[in-house]
């Protein structure tokens, strides 16, 4: 007997691929939201409570981002839906005017809080602020990202660590198709606000391919690949993207699986390399913590691997953070840039705020630059290239040192990175 | 790095008055470092009465210089070098850097007008310095660096400036104050007594300082040497003396002989202030004995010889009625620790004086806002005060800086510092209009009559996360942690 499910009758965003990799499965398309077009592959970096940490709305579409994450679980305590609603939504109340994605809140709440227990209506946990029991139920976390009135709104999912084994994963992912449903329901705005499905499952691709087949059923806008970045070890990351057996891999399996003419987001990756290689598996945005967070660590991120300037060798180093590079902090005060030092990052890093803002506006361009190129060597048709290159820039040239979880993931869309690193 | 300009250059004072008016000492004024070593004015000018901005490790608090260069407008800023030395300054890494101060600290002109350099003010110590517990020598100055107090030898301070300086950069003398013990004078002894060796060797010392800067720079850029602090200036009469008598016996030309003076520094004797809980101080030195000090020294009363100088007060003020005061006594610059102040308190100023200020004509307002009223500000969509036009009002609103506030994001305190200091620029603009127009006596009293000096209704908050410097060296080491924990653990078990 077939179930009967709701599906998406309209959706608030076209998707059109506009060139494909010869060889790999990497695509750049065009994805047009109600903000605004975003030209994928895409990285979207993280303003968690509204804010990307100390930087103004005017410097971040200065570095061309057109699309940024927003936080449901932080924005629904501070400043809370009744304010969100009197003012109108995240967009008025940050002066944003590009494209907004929320996530449902679900993994905040398993990771933040001590103790948070999943049950059939929803994730139950403690306030925060005053420890009183709250339930966040599929209905209440679309109810919040309505008010937040994002441009891509994330379904709440039952998230399990990706090493977990045994029937709980199973739980989770059948748990997570029923809660797609109930979010579907529950969305007030479809014209306006995209829901995006999340495929669970763990490492069994078994239950990737039901999940797949099944969510992929609802027709929802776009969908993501969860589940995946939970700090797991890369080869198990990539065991989800491919298993040593090339026909077995999981993202891999996925996006094999999911339909070609929709967006795939994973979610939580933001190293250079992993957003490289997913992108030759098939996936087209990305967010993450990481390149606004190191930076405040003092961590530029830079072609050649993470340099922490608090290093002491670079008190006296008086060359641009990275050579080259085009970012506002980077580009040579001749040309219009701030022309800032390491010797300057080093002696401000952690020490004034204004330090770690530009270190955030290096890191942030380091990473949409990264994924602009690669889609202009898609779109040149010379992505493979481009992939070897970046690893051979990172490594030093040294093809010993390539990750074998990389190598392998690439081999299985015929991209050899071992080979052409030869010529 | 600007050197003596050839002989044929005569040298202009960097000050000159541009109008007085009757019945008071203030004055308009325009100051151009650039004089001194050109021989004529250049577009890097300082219209007074203005304030200068301080600077922390070389940035403008909580901003970036892209940002300063859009959206705020500098009219100079204050670079102190223990910012920037460790134990050795020579082997520093700016003094390695061969690059001026203002190459390296990136600090930009105006986006508007690219010939414009904003002048720099360079000291060995910061504005509102931290108060040392070791004492300076003849030839050595305590500052408070990164790795602790250090002894900065004064020849070494010579060979930075000389490195880091451009033809805007104006210096200042170092100064020998003596140690203090606590911060605050005790309550039945406003101000704490001196004693008489100290006196002495605080005339000997800095007239040997003051005069050793004068010599090395005049010729180049302007000097500013300080007025000395907790003694009378009969005390001090062999100082002044010295000073206002260095000629710039190198440029002596057909006549033109100049004097090197170019400015005088009032500062407070007392530990300059670093307000604990970033409240507005409450100011009130009882006046017994004829000392000077930056809230009574009034220049109408001192020798004439300062009077064509530039005269700078780089005490802390509380607030815009200080200001006013300072001004009214004379002073052309005023120092702007008080703005950063009030940015980390989380409080915007909603203040104006004369022809922009909106009028509530009976009743007094305070200064400004305090943001960390969450529930007020939660949903109101105005600017953080009418008629600014500033970047944060008119791209951002109440709420949102409410909201960042109380989520501790950083952005909250660069839009308000923004907002902020150009709330003071529209000030001070309109205090040089109105000196100009010959109503500021009037201006200055209705200002008096609209506001309260200190917030009253307003609890300002608790201020950025506190690192470095921002946090108060001498004899205050309490077991409280600064910094409050953001995140705690939230726990189910009992």
């Amino acid at each position: 007997m077939q179930a009967v499910f709701p599906q998406v009758t309209k959706s608030a965003l076209t998707y059109e691929v506009i060139a494909q990799c010869s060889t790999s499965k990497a695509r750049a398309s065009n994805m047009t939201l109600p903000h605004g077009l975003v030209e994928t592959p895409m990285f979207m970096p993280v303003a968690t409570q509204a804010s990307l940490k100390g930087l103004t709305p005017e410097q971040l579409e200065e570095l061309g981002c057109k699309i940024c994450l927003n936080n449901t679980y932080h924005l629904g305590l501070k400043p809370g839906k009744d304010v969100l609603d009197a003012i109108g939504g995240a967009h008025k109340l940050q002066s944003w005017s590009r494209n907004i994605l929320t996530d449902s809140g679900g993994f905040q709440m398993v990771s933040l809080l001590k103790l948070a227990t999943i049950t059939e209506e929803g994730v139950r946990f403690l306030s925060p602020h005053d420890g009183t029991p709250m339930l966040l139920t599929p209905e209440h976390s679309i109810e919040l990202q309505n008010s937040i009135g994002s441009d891509i709104i994330m379904q709440l999912d039952d998230v399990v660590h990706t090493l977990t084994t045994g029937p709980r994963v199973e739980e989770a992912m059948r748990r997570s198709i029923r809660w797609l449903d109930r979010c579907i329901a529950a969305n007030k705005n479809p014209d306006r606000q995209n829901l995006f499905a999340i495929i669970q499952g763990g490492l069994d691709l078994d239950l990737r391919r039901t999940c797949c087949i099944e969510m992929s059923k609802r027709d929802t806008p776009g969908i993501a690949i969860g589940g995946l970045s939970g700090g797991e070890a890369k080869e198990q990351f990539c065991e989800v993207h491919v298993l040593i057996i090339p026909d077995n891999s999981s993202v891999n399996y996925c996006t094999d699986l999911l339909p070609r003419n929709k967006p795939i987001y994973v979610m939580g990756v933001g190293y250079a390399e992993d957003m490289l290689v997913s992108v030759a598996l098939g996936v087209d945005i990305f967010d993450c913590v990481y390149p606004t967070r190191t930076a405040r660590f003092g961590n530029a991120i830079t072609a050649k691997g993470v340099l922490n300037l608090r290093n002491k060798c670079f008190a006296t180093d008086y060359g641009p953070v990275e050579q080259g590079c085009t970012c506002p902090i980077c580009t040579p005060k001749a040309n219009g840039g701030m022309g800032i030092t390491r010797s300057l990052i080093h002696h401000l890093a952690a020490k004034e705020t204004s330090g770690a803002h530009m270190l955030t506006l290096h890191n942030v361009h380091y990473q949409l630059n990264l994924m602009r190129e690669a889609r202009q060597a898609i779109i040149r048709d010379e992505f493979p290239a481009f992939v070897k290159n970046f690893f051979c820039t990172l490594h030093g040239g040294d093809k010993k040192k390539f990750p074998k979880w990389a190598v392998e993931a690439l081999r299985t869309v015929n991209i050899d990175l071992l080979a052409m690193a030869e010529e | 790095m600007a050197s003596a300009p050839p002989p044929s250059v005569v040298p202009l004072p960097a000050f000159r008055i541009l109008h007085t008016q009757a019945h008071t000492v203030a004055r308009l004024g325009l100051f151009s470092p650039s004089a001194v070593s050109r021989g004529k004015p250049s577009v890097s000018v300082i219209p007074t009465p203005n304030f200068i901005l301080p600077t922390s490790r070389g940035t403008i608090p909580h901003i970036t210089p892209d940002n300063a260069r859009k959206h705020v407008d500098v009219s100079a800023v204050f670079v102190s070098l223990e910012d920037f030395v460790d134990k050795n300054a020579l082997k520093s890494p700016v003094a390695q850097s061969n690059r001026t101060i203002r190459d390296y600290i990136s600090l930009l002109p105006p986006l508007s007008d690219p010939d414009h350099q904003i002048p720099i003010f360079l000291s060995p110590r910061r504005s509102c310095p931290v108060p040392t517990s070791q004492p300076n020598s003849d030839n050595t100055i305590s500052i408070v660096t990164n790795d602790g107090f250090r002894q900065l030898p004064i020849s070494d301070y010579f060979t930075l400036i000389s490195q880091l300086k451009d033809e805007d950069t104006v210096i200042l003398a170092p100064v020998d104050l003596p140690l203090l013990i606590s911060a605050k004078p005790p309550a039945n002894k406003p101000w704490k007594h001196i004693g008489g060796n100290r006196v002495r060797k605080m005339v000997t010392r800095n007239e040997l300082w003051s005069v050793s800067t004068l010599k090395k720079l005049a010729g180049q850029n302007p000097v500013i040497v300080p007025l000395l602090p907790g003694i009378s200036v009969a005390e001090q009469a062999p100082y002044l003396d010295s000073i206002l008598n260095v000629e710039e016996s190198t440029r002596v030309n057909g006549g033109h002989a100049r004097r090197g003076i170019d400015g005088i520094n009032v500062q407070e004797l007392s530990s300059p202030f670093i307000p604990e809980s970033y409240e507005p101080v409450e100011n009130g030195y009882d006046q017994q004995q004829q000392t000077t000090s930056s809230r009574t020294v009034d220049f109408g009363h001192l020798p004439s010889g300062f009077n064509d100088i530039l005269r700078l007060n780089l005490a802390y003020q509380s607030g815009p009625h200080d200001v006013i005061a300072a001004i009214e006594r004379g002073h052309d610059l005023v120092c702007g620790d008080w703005i950063t102040a009030t940015t980390d308190a989380g409080v915007a100023f909603t203040f104006g004086i004369a022809g922009n200020s909106v009028s509530t004509i009976g009743e007094k307002s305070d200064i400004g806002i305090s943001l960390w009223e969450t529930e007020l500000y939660a949903a109101d969509l105005t600017a953080l005060s009418e008629e600014c036009e500033c970047y944060t009002c008119k791209n951002h609103h109440r709420a949102y800086v409410a909201h960042l506030l109380a989520a501790k994001e950083m952005l909250a305190w660069t839009l308000l510092q923004i907002h902020n200091i150009h709330t003071v620029n529209r000030f001070m603009s309109a205090i040089r209009d109105a000196i100009k127009q010959d109503k500021f006596i009037e201006i200055a009293a209705e200002f008096r009559s609209k506001y309260f000096p200190h917030m009253q209704g307003v609890t300002p908050g608790g201020g950025p996360r506190v690192r470095g410097y921002q946090v108060k060296l001498a004899g205050s080491v309490t077991g409280k942690k600064l910094n409050e924990s953001p995140f705690q653990n939230f726990s189910n078990d009992d």
